[in-house]
């Protein structure tokens, strides 16, 4: 079951949401807001339930007895054995094909290559994992001593398929007592409405157009400008799509009492490649500057080491999200463009904001072209067609037509990945304290918003039968 | 403003939010489990809609059984229809939709010229069930095209000439005329789709529609001389400030069809029918096959067709076979059926009894004993009406069709073997010009032909 679905709104997260307000108890909320996570989860196919399930058996029983222990050997140990298990199961999981085809490609063995399917949402909920079980060693946060308090965490259907991958240490307050604010409740539904609409209006009519031109093995045969027009759509897609989810998380979670930090935070308004990672997947790149890049030493180690530490984190950040080449070579290429940016361009904070801005733009778009074809050849194939190099025109009728008949609804794209919204958001605000009238106006038309969003996103998801899902690579 | 009247309003506000916002998921998922209320079929996509999935347990531990849920859940939500017009109708403002290219939706039957096309399902109208739902056959797939060329609220399809199979076709069509020579006469009629009619060439060009006229002369300079071919894309374009094809079908109108026919009458040497010696009858509102597969293109819905027929003078009674209950049943019939009652994209229908395997029409003004048979696609439909007045036996085949019957009633299952039983005289192959290059109708037709 997708976010952006029918059967989700209005079956599971409605009865969901009506479970969480009508029960008054927290443990009673928690034990039937466990059971509609497993639910969710197991909607994947319940085979990979006992996954989740052993998994968080595992840290669970791992973090008690780091815990306990008072020798430093010992925890250190525990803790090297847990993530081992963690990091070995998600590896089995995620890249034994991938693996094993680069050995066959190098050895000739093994001849048949096993076929792992990769269990929904594993990549995040392994994070989770790992960094409570590394808080509970550091003592950032006392360890879950029931069983399935810690499953409502790693579980919890907000955000365990396709993130923010929270920390333990962040939601461990809400999960223990928790109440509902009016005021956020309301803030969740606006959130959710609006992230819903993103996905399956903004998302989904990006993807069709980038699809057009990036269709299967087709790409060579597309005219240059096609596929600059689809790696620009992709481009907005990959930003809307993910973020409507974390939107989506984090405003059921403010109707449930949950508190999520923010994802991300308009990253197409970077200034400079570090700050587009501050604004990106926040929750994924601080997970790795915490639990990789500190721990390797970090900025306080010598120019050498650093750029060490980087290229781990920027190899790993890579890999994690998809067991392929093209994955890997994305994340080095922010390697590079980031030490460029920390040690060979130190002039580069001179330079004028906005022309900062397009630069940053300009490497994410290349950055999602690579992203988005795991085959290598067809990668080859689209970069060198960018360029005219496939033989292929410069522009043809499908590419104009595509563009004009998309002309307002890819500006309305461009508008909604920066912070205009949030802007025009708070002059109204601003405007309804100065008298009653307008107070009223604000107020109501706040109220009637949401619900405008769902009716629109229900259209969208009744007459698109293309909404794809772009997370089951993570 | 003072704080504490703001605090209260905002309170207010947020309670109203919740009220409704609330209020809205529980009726609409109220709704959402009427599942009486869910629609089964779906008129416009011509299919029926997905079921419920079936228990397995490998189902359940694979999760094909939840995503079957997902799917039935959406795919049959009771108020399905209206939001995705409203969608559509979103989308219209999307940008400048004046013109358009649009992958046409579900997978064509047979495609342009291409040379890997898939098998055409063998299933039909059955006529009671037609007559009992005013639906047509939901499993039927549209026949045509991979993609849509939209400009000024109609649709066009595009071909694609391919040597090697065109090449075939003419093979095919002039071995079987050899093989009738002196039995029979074979006529061929190529019918060019609408692209090449209507669009100005360098508008065809640019979509990437090759030349139907130059296609047309080649298939008939690759024919052995024994087949008698009718020309009618000159004619058809002489005329294409008329409405001889249809905005939102792939098929021409009457009047396409018509003009056509006159064409054919030139080639046997026959006075054609003037076109205000019929009656007619008038069917509007029809959304046809480019409007389905554009996924409802609004730029089409606002521009429906309008079916015109003409009745044949001498007689409208006809029969067909048709399949029912795994065997094949004779109905009476009209050649132009009144289908006032029909579904909107299925007007098309009111011709000659539509996609049969096998139809015959005997005209009891004429008793010379002359006879034609039609083997056809859909485009000969709106073109036999016209043939009636000429023949005393009118016998029509769809080549999609007609080997399953033939193979039930005990018959063989080609041309040459029904020419010689009812003894007929004249023979005219009409395919529209997509079909001479698609594969799967070569094979079908070559085992025909044989």
């Amino acid at each position: 079951m997708v976010f952006s679905s029918l059967i989700f709104v209005f079956l599971f997260f409605a009865s969901n949401i009506l479970t969480q307000l009508f029960i008054k108890d927290t443990r009673k909320k928690n034990i039937v807001m466990l059971g509609f996570s497993l639910v969710f989860y197991a909607w994947a196919g319940i085979r990979y339930l006992p996954l989740l399930l052993g998994m968080t058996f595992i840290c669970w029983f791992f973090a008690l007895r780091i815990d306990e222990s008072e020798n430093v050997k010992q925890r250190k140990l525990l803790l090297g054995v847990c993530t081992g298990i963690c990091l070995l199961i998600l590896a089995i999981f995620k890249y034994t094909g991938f693996f094993l085809t680069e050995l066959k490609l190098f050895t000739g063995v093994p001849e048949v290559i096993p076929q792992v399917v990769l269990p929904i949402g594993i990549s995040f909920y392994t994070f989770q994992l790992i960094s409570y079980v590394i808080d509970v060693y550091r003592g950032q946060t006392a360890p879950q001593s029931k069983y399935w308090l810690l499953l409502l965490y790693s579980s919890l259907f907000h955000q365990c398929i396709a993130g923010p991958i929270v920390r333990y240490s962040d939601i461990n307050e809400d999960i223990m007592r928790r109440r509902t604010a009016s005021f956020e409740f309301s803030k969740g539904i606006t959130r959710f409405a609006i992230g819903l609409a993103k996905k399956a209006v903004l998302a989904n009519g990006c993807a069709a157009v980038a699809d057009k031109f990036f269709a299967a093995d087709n790409v060579s045969g597309s005219p240059a400008l096609g596929i600059w027009l689809g790696a620009f759509a992709y481009m907005l897609q990959i930003y809307l799509d993910f973020s409507a989810y974390s939107d989506m998380a984090i405003g059921m979670g403010l109707m449930s009492g949950l508190h999520y930090k923010e994802n991300f935070n308009y990253p197409y308004a970077a200034v400079s490649v570090t700050d587009f990672w501050r604004r990106w997947h926040i929750s994924l790149s601080s997970f790795f500057r915490d639990y990789v890049y500190i721990p390797l030493g970090g900025n306080r180690c010598s120019g050498q080491r650093q750029i060490m530490n980087l290229l781990a984190v920027w190899f790993l950040t890579g890999l994690w999200h998809g067991a392929s080449w093209n994955y890997i070579f994305w994340g080095l290429y922010y390697f590079v463009f980031l030490v460029i940016e920390k040690f060979i361009w130190t002039g580069y904070d001179k330079i004028r904001v906005p022309l900062r801005r397009l630069m940053v733009l300009a490497v994410v778009f290349f950055g999602w072209v690579i992203f988005r074809f795991e085959n290598l050849s067809t990668l080859g194939a689209a970069l060198r067609g960018m360029l005219c190099l496939n033989h292929n025109s410069f522009s043809d009728l499908s590419v104009s037509l595509e563009f004009k008949n998309n002309i307002f609804f890819l500006i309305f794209c461009v508008v909604a990945v920066t912070p205009a919204g949030k802007y025009i958001k708070k002059i109204f605000a601003g405007i309804s304290r100065e008298n009653t009238a307008a107070l009223w106006i604000y107020t109501v038309i706040d109220a009637l918003i949401p619900v405008a969003l769902l009716i629109v996103s229900m259209m969208a998801l009744s007459g698109n039968s293309y909404n794809p899902f772009l997370y089951f690579r993570f | 403003m003072d704080k504490e009247k703001f605090k209260k309003t905002a309170l207010l506000g947020y309670k109203l939010k919740r009220v409704i916002f609330l209020a809205f998921i529980v009726i609409v998922g109220f709704i959402g489990i009427l599942w009486f209320a869910r629609p089964k079929t779906s008129e416009i996509e011509k299919r029926e809609l997905t079921k419920f999935p079936k228990l397995t347990i490998s189902g359940l531990l694979d999760g094909s059984f939840f995503t079957g849920i997902d799917t039935w859940y959406s795919d049959t939500f009771p108020l399905r229809e209206g939001l995705i017009s409203k969608y559509h109708s979103l989308q219209s403002h999307y940008g400048i939709r004046s013109s358009q290219i649009i992958a046409a939706s579900p997978e064509p039957e047979e495609t342009a010229g291409a040379d890997n096309t898939e098998s055409v399902p063998e299933s039909q109208t059955d006529p009671d069930e037609l007559l009992r739902e005013g639906l047509g056959d939901v499993n039927a797939s549209a026949e045509h095209v991979g993609a849509i060329y939209i400009a000024g609220g109609s649709g066009y399809g595009i071909y694609s000439y391919g040597e090697r199979n065109t090449r075939r076709y003419a093979d095919i069509v002039s071995s079987l005329a050899d093989k009738l020579s002196g039995k029979a006469n074979v006529y061929s009629l190529v019918a060019p789709i609408s692209a090449g009619i209507m669009l100005a060439d360098d508008v065809r060009e640019s979509i990437g529609c090759d030349d139907e006229g130059k296609a047309i002369d080649n298939i008939i300079s690759m024919m052995s001389g024994s087949v008698r071919s009718v020309n009618v894309y000159h004619a058809l374009k002489r005329h294409n400030s008329e409405y001889i094809f249809f905005r939102t079908d792939h098929h021409w109108t009457s009047l396409g069809a018509y003009y056509s026919y006159r064409e054919f009458c030139k080639v046997k040497g026959i006075a054609p029918h003037e076109i205000s010696d019929f009656k007619t009858m008038e069917f509007d509102g029809f959304l046809g096959t480019f409007y389905q597969q554009s996924n409802r293109n609004s730029a089409l819905g606002n521009n429906p067709d309008t079916v015109t027929a003409y009745i044949p003078n001498d007689t409208n009674n006809m029969v067909f076979y048709s399949k029912k209950d795994g065997g094949y049943s004779k109905y009476e019939w009209k050649v132009i059926y009144d289908v006032s009652s029909y579904p909107k994209s299925e007007l098309y229908s009111c011709f000659a009894g539509s996609d049969q395997p096998y139809s015959y029409c005997h005209n009891p003004n004429i008793t010379d004993g002359s006879s034609i048979l039609v083997v056809k696609d859909s485009y000969g439909n709106a073109f036999i009406p016209f043939l009636i007045d000429h023949y005393e036996h009118i016998h029509w085949i769809d080549y999609r069709y007609y080997r399953s019957y033939a193979a039930a009633q005990g018959k063989v299952a080609n041309v040459s073997a029904l020419v010689e039983q009812e003894g007929i005289k004249d023979v005219l192959l009409l395919n529209n010009i997509n079909f001479t290059g698609a594969s799967k109708t070569l094979d079908n037709l070559s085992n025909l032909y044989s």
